[in-house]
């Protein structure tokens, strides 16, 4: 058997709970504990309900029929707490234990209820499962996560790149043409005013609008080089730059009206040039590789510095976590020093002024930094003029309402007025620098987003697979790979069905197909085939996969593989399906156990009252006097333990009848009271309440059996001083009073700790106690039991060394004088016994022994049945009158063979069961059979004559039966040598098969017998040990009682060598005997 | 599939008094493959011929019943073991059933209903 302490118990089970047999929490698992402390001692259908199995409408679950199931919890304190497990009656105390694990969907919920992976057992694979469940989770949620970002940066660039093209190019309103046109001259863009043209004049020739655009297409050249021309068109003269989009195959075209400005001012050029430098940078950066962003950005701010007549143009960043600015890009006109470098992190409380303005999104000016106060080098102007800055401008750079830097243009050489224009223009270029870093930002945050997640997916455990909607096979990574044992390029293509799938599993996919085209994921287990054919399990998380439009066109799955965790949740099983065998054996002995310990106690107590009515002197007086006691006393414990397990069963009954409880107070005074004198102490009654009704409703039996045990236990651990039992009124309701007897002595008393367990099972103080003062340890137990069976409460209080009290508190009925049972004459008629024909029916020789000597003194005859079947033949032969049964019995038991003569129409003869079986409780059982009454072994002398006279006496049959039954002949009841029955009804009806054990029997039998005494020539114990445990199951199968007993001693192997050789002779004739009528057998 | 009857049953015992009468009620019983061995060894030695079903003997000469039991679970944990004693002694069952022996047998009480019995709450 498995025997755990506590504190492995524990661990194995952290969330166990014991329930008593009043529903009632008795003890918890660690982890339990620390969750739910409250439910202890609790009624467990109160807190819990029980999920799985659904219980029947309107009533709750008998838990104590849910065993050997998988049950669901709720804790109704808590909603979301599950524990899921089975329960086990704990046959040997009548509880019930149930041992499971929280049930969580989530390792949240978990953590919610601050759960660590220390209070689950270690072989529990729910937080495993859990964790994978979390992995998995926290997995998709970061690919989603990725799949979104991606997208939405694809969108946000589309869009960015959109709004650049529209800021750059052909705005509707623009008053000039703006023509888009391909590389054969086709137009693909025209603006209204482009449209409106209708004549050109080109080379002194005239075209239409298309045909124009057709020929000049082929002078235009599609490269890098930004080209222009010239035209008249519709009496007006314009000038057209052309900037080739490679990429794009086509040109744009910007048209500008110069008629009225051939001869126009500088400022007009200026502006015209302007515009053409930022087109010419915007559409370089509508397509610009981002490794050429920081080139494109350094030559635009060349190409604007330059243009406004700055001498130097820069770009900075804000920190505002750091609250610094550091200078990015720089470019200074020839002569003019370069300040990057020391440009680095400028605490930004230098421009303060500066950091207000861009902060609202305007731009910073100062026209002429010599026209700045004063205020020291810390000032503005103290930090500008060492750099020899004369004007400046600086505009914010706002994204996303965020201030992210500022470009500037410094004027050093001279002061330059920047004019609205200008500012406005700068502006204008500030918001494109804006998008090209903007897309530089997020491309560069794309690609590590990327990089990151491929790391993830090339390195992680999980396998991932892509299909299509047919299940072929798109991708798969390493992970995938190394799981299903095929390269890539095996998988690539091939069906994944076919590949790693048996029959269930295509099925099961077929139902996943038809979730992902409705656009479900989910997760699943499925069991695999890798390529070396090994069965593996995957955990499987699958979702559809669409293409940018929508469309379904296969999914994918993330695989876990579980095969480890299916082999611990096997094992796990594996372990529960041991721990409910050792169960099993458990019962199975019990309840043998049961009967081989009465049937030898009932021959025992048998004769030694048979002994007493022989002629003894003195000694052998004594002799049998201390037999006599120790045989009760052997009886009191095996009583004591049927008792528990019959109040652990539920199968105790008890008495209701009227009694004085004077009368029970006298009775224990006068058992104990010599005891106590033996011992040298005093044993008083101090108090009795006289308000104590004269007559109480209850069980008088075992409230004395209560009390005895209570006093025993008092004397046997009190050495000096006394002992005392107190009945009082304590209070009284209606009919009922509330009775606390209490029995103090002055003994060695109890620890505080001893105290808690003293009610337990086969609990002493100390095992020490059990060599010294004797007892099962289950006493205390019973006696707690029985007054809860009786509605009443025990309490003790004990201090060691002083003494302990026990306290009985009882709630009884009141009753009246009539209640009190008749008491019936202590005597037995037992002259009608004489000549009376009794059928002794058990398979115990000694059993039969006893019976039939007890009956016989009184002048009954006997007739003989070791089982079932022979008292059958036996009441048919003979007129029987009255059957004494066995319920065991090999071949026929007692029960059957009642049924059996029952339905013979024998219904007259009384038929009393003889049963070691009480710990069934099965008398109901019994008379339901036919049986009309039952003893229980061991029974005494007295109780078998008052029975069999009690029926004797009601004879059931007519007289004139009697009175021709009498003359038909005993038979001879000689014992047998041997007996073929078991044999024979191992196969019945096969003589051959008999012979054949026969014939095997002599030979066998020789020879062991040879070797048998071979061995104790050579005094070789072991080997005659085991010759006895060999020879010992055929010398049964052939019913060989006379020489049953003589092997079994031999092969227990604690005989003196004396002993042996007897046994071994005896042995050795009674087979020779055996063996010489088998000779002659006729089957 | 082969049928309930078809399985083969090992009898493992060195009592050939044994041997017969268990075989003899299991052949009665319709059991076709029943074979029949004197030690554990044996046993052991022929566990490929996949018996469904192994009585077996605690105390045998070579390779007692306790030692064979885990080698036989561990090459098909779907054997069903019954183990056949002599001794009527808890321990010896108890081990037998921690061991992973589905039932135990006690010789003195072979019937064919106790067979019978087993052999159903195997099922």
């Amino acid at each position: 058997m498995i025997s755990f302490n506590f504190e492995q118990f524990n661990d194995i089970f952290p969330f166990y709970m014991l329930i008593g047999k009043d529903l009632k929490i008795t003890a918890l698992g660690k982890s339990l504990k620390k969750l739910y402390p409250e439910i202890l001692h609790q009624s467990f259908p109160e807190i819990f309900q029980v999920k799985i199995p659904v219980p029947a409408k309107e009533q709750s679950a008998d838990i104590f029929k849910l065993t050997h199931q998988m049950v669901i919890l709720n804790y109704t304190e808590d909603p979301l707490f599950d524990l899921r497990g089975q329960f086990e009656v704990i046959s040997a105390s009548e509880q019930l234990l149930f041992i499971g694990t929280p049930w969580f969907k989530s390792i949240e919920e978990l953590t919610e209820k601050s759960l660590t992976i220390h209070d689950f057992a270690n072989h529990d694979p729910s937080f495993d499962l859990l964790h994978s469940l979390k992995n998995q989770e926290t997995i998709s949620q970061d690919l989603k996560k990725v799949l979104e970002t991606l997208k939405k940066q694809k969108n946000e660039l589309k869009k960015a790149s959109k709004e650049i093209e529209e800021t750059a190019l052909f705005p509707l309103q623009n008053p000039d043409p703006l023509v888009r046109i391909d590389t054969h001259g086709s137009i693909l863009l025209a603006n209204p005013s482009a449209s409106k043209l209708i004549s050109y004049t080109y080379k002194n020739r005239h075209y239409p609008h298309k045909e124009f655009w057709k020929t000049i297409s082929k002078e235009l050249q599609l490269n890098e080089e930004k080209q222009s021309f010239e035209i008249e068109a519709d009496g007006k003269v314009y000038s057209f730059i052309v900037i080739p989009i490679i990429e794009n195959n086509y040109f744009n075209i910007y048209g500008r009206d110069i008629t009225p400005s051939v001869d126009a001012d500088l400022a007009l050029k200026k502006e015209v040039e302007l515009q053409n430098i930022l087109i010419d940078i915007s559409s370089k950066y509508i397509n610009i590789e981002l490794e050429h962003v920081d080139q494109a950005i350094q030559k635009s701010l060349e190409a604007l510095g330059e243009f406004v007549q700055a001498d130097r143009a820069y770009i900075f960043d804000y920190d505002f976590s750091n609250e610094t600015t550091s200078n990015t890009f720089e470019w200074c006109r020839a002569g003019i020093r370069p300040e990057i470098d020391q440009l680095q992190q400028i605490p930004l409380a230098y421009f303060p002024q500066w950091v207000e303005k861009h902060a609202k999104g305007e731009p910073f000016y100062i026209p002429d930094v010599s026209l700045l106060p004063d205020e020291g080098p810390d000032s503005l102007r103290g930090i500008l003029e060492p750099q020899g800055v004369k004007s400046l401008i600086t505009l914010p750079m706002i994204r996303n309402h965020k201030l992210i830097g500022f470009i500037g243009f410094d004027a050093v050489l001279k002061t330059h007025e920047f004019e609205e224009k200008e500012r406005k223009l700068l502006f204008l270029f500030t918001q494109m620098i804006l998008n090209i870093t903007e897309r530089k930002d997020s491309e560069r945050h794309l690609k590590i987003q990327e990089e990151k997640y491929r790391n993830i997916i090339t390195n992680m455990n999980l396998g991932i697979l892509e299909v299509d909607n047919h299940e072929n096979i798109l991708y798969a990574n390493k992970r995938f790979c190394e799981m299903a044992g095929y390269s890539l390029k095996e998988l690539h293509g091939g069906k994944a069905t076919d590949l790693l799938l048996e029959k269930k599993g295509h099925q099961l996919l077929e139902e996943k197909r038809n979730l992902r085209n409705q656009g479900i994921s989910d997760n699943f287990e499925i069991s695999v085939k890798n390529k070396a054919g090994e069965k593996k399990w995957w955990f499987v998380s699958g979702s559809p996969n669409y293409n940018d439009d929508g469309e379904l066109i296969g999914s994918l799955g993330i695989h876990l593989d579980i095969t480890s965790q299916k082999e611990l949740e096997k094992e796990l099983i594996q372990a529960k399906e041991d721990a409910e065998a050792s169960t099993r054996a458990k019962e199975l002995f019990l309840a043998n156990m049961s009967h081989e310990i009465r049937t030898p106690m009932n021959a025992i107590t048998g004769m030694i009252n048979q002994l007493r009515k022989t002629v003894l002197d003195s000694d052998q007086t004594f002799y049998l006097n201390t037999i006599n006691s120790a045989a009760d006393n052997l009886l009191i414990i095996i009583n004591d333990i049927l008792d528990l397990s019959k109040i652990e069963a539920g199968k105790l009954s008890l008495e209701e009848i009227g009694f004085e409880p004077h009368h029970v107070l006298t009775r224990v005074m006068q058992v104990m009271g010599h005891k106590a004198e033996e011992k040298g102490i005093k044993f008083t009654n101090s108090t009795f309440d006289s308000q104590i009704s004269n007559v109480l409703i209850g069980d008088p039996y075992r409230l004395n059996q209560i009390l005895l045990n209570l006093i025993s236990n008092a004397i046997k651990f009190t050495e000096k001083g006394n002992v005392d039992i107190t009945f009082e009124l304590i209070s009284e309701q209606d009919d009922i009073q509330n009775i606390k007897i209490g029995i103090s002595d002055t003994g060695i008393g109890m620890e505080e700790e001893f105290v808690k367990n003293l009610f337990k099972k086969f609990h002493q103080e100390d095992s020490s106690i059990t060599r010294k003062f004797g007892g099962t340890g289950l006493g205390m137990s019973i006696c707690k039991e029985l007054v809860e069976l009786m509605g009443g409460k025990i309490t003790v209080s004990s201090v060691k060394n002083q003494g302990t009290s026990v306290f009985v508190l009882l709630p009884l009925l009141k009753g009246k004088a009539e209640n009190l049972p008749t008491t019936k004459p202590n005597t037995v008629d037992t002259s009608i016994l004489k000549d009376k024909l009794i059928l002794v029916t058990d398979d115990n020789d000694m059993n039969r022994l006893v019976a039939s000597t007890i009956l016989s003194n009184y002048g009954a005859k006997i007739l003989e049945a070791d089982n079932g079947i022979k008292a059958i033949d036996q009441v048919e032969k003979f007129p029987v009158d009255l059957i004494l049964m066995d319920i065991q019995m090999p071949m026929l038991d007692g029960l059957k063979a009642t049924k059996i003569i029952r339905q013979k129409e024998i219904t007259e003869i009384p038929i009393i069961a003889l049963t070691a079986f009480a710990l069934k409780g099965d008398d109901v059982k019994f008379l339901d059979q036919g049986m009309n009454d039952y003893l229980a072994k061991p029974f005494d002398e007295y109780q078998l004559l008052e029975t069999t006279c009690k029926w004797l006496d009601n004879d059931l049959r007519n007289d004139k039966d009697k009175a021709e039954s009498i003359n038909k002949k005993l038979p001879d009841s000689t014992e047998k040598l041997y007996d073929l029955e078991k044999l024979k009804a191992l196969s019945p009806g096969n003589k051959l098969f008999q012979q054949k054990m026969i014939d095997l029997f002599k030979t066998l039998s020789s020879s062991s017998m040879q070797e048998i005494k071979d061995a104790y020539k050579s005094s070789n114990r072991e080997q005659i040990k085991k010759i006895a445990h060999r020879m010992k199951p055929s010398i049964s199968s052939l019913g060989i009682t006379s020489i049953q007993q003589d092997i079994r001693k031999l092969e227990e192997g604690n005989m003196s060598d004396e002993n042996i050789q007897k046994s071994i002779n005896k042995i050795d004739k009674v087979i020779e005997e055996v063996n010489q009528e088998l000779e002659h057998i006729q089957l | 599939m082969k049928t309930h009857l078809e399985k083969t049953i090992f009898i493992v015992d060195d009592d050939p008094f044994w041997q017969s009468v268990l075989s003899q009620v299991l052949s009665d019983m319709g059991f076709k493959n029943i074979q029949l061995f004197n030690n554990g060894k044996d046993c052991l030695d022929n566990l490929h011929l996949n018996p469904s079903l192994v009585f077996l003997d605690y105390q045998m000469d070579e390779t007692n019943g306790l030692e064979a039991l885990p080698h036989i679970k561990s090459k098909n944990s779907n054997t069903n073991v019954v183990f056949c004693t002599s001794f009527e002694d808890l321990n010896v069952a108890i081990s037998a059933m921690e061991s992973g022996s589905h039932e135990y047998l006690l010789k003195s009480r072979a019937t064919k209903t106790e067979v019978t019995r087993i052999l159903t709450s195997l099922n």
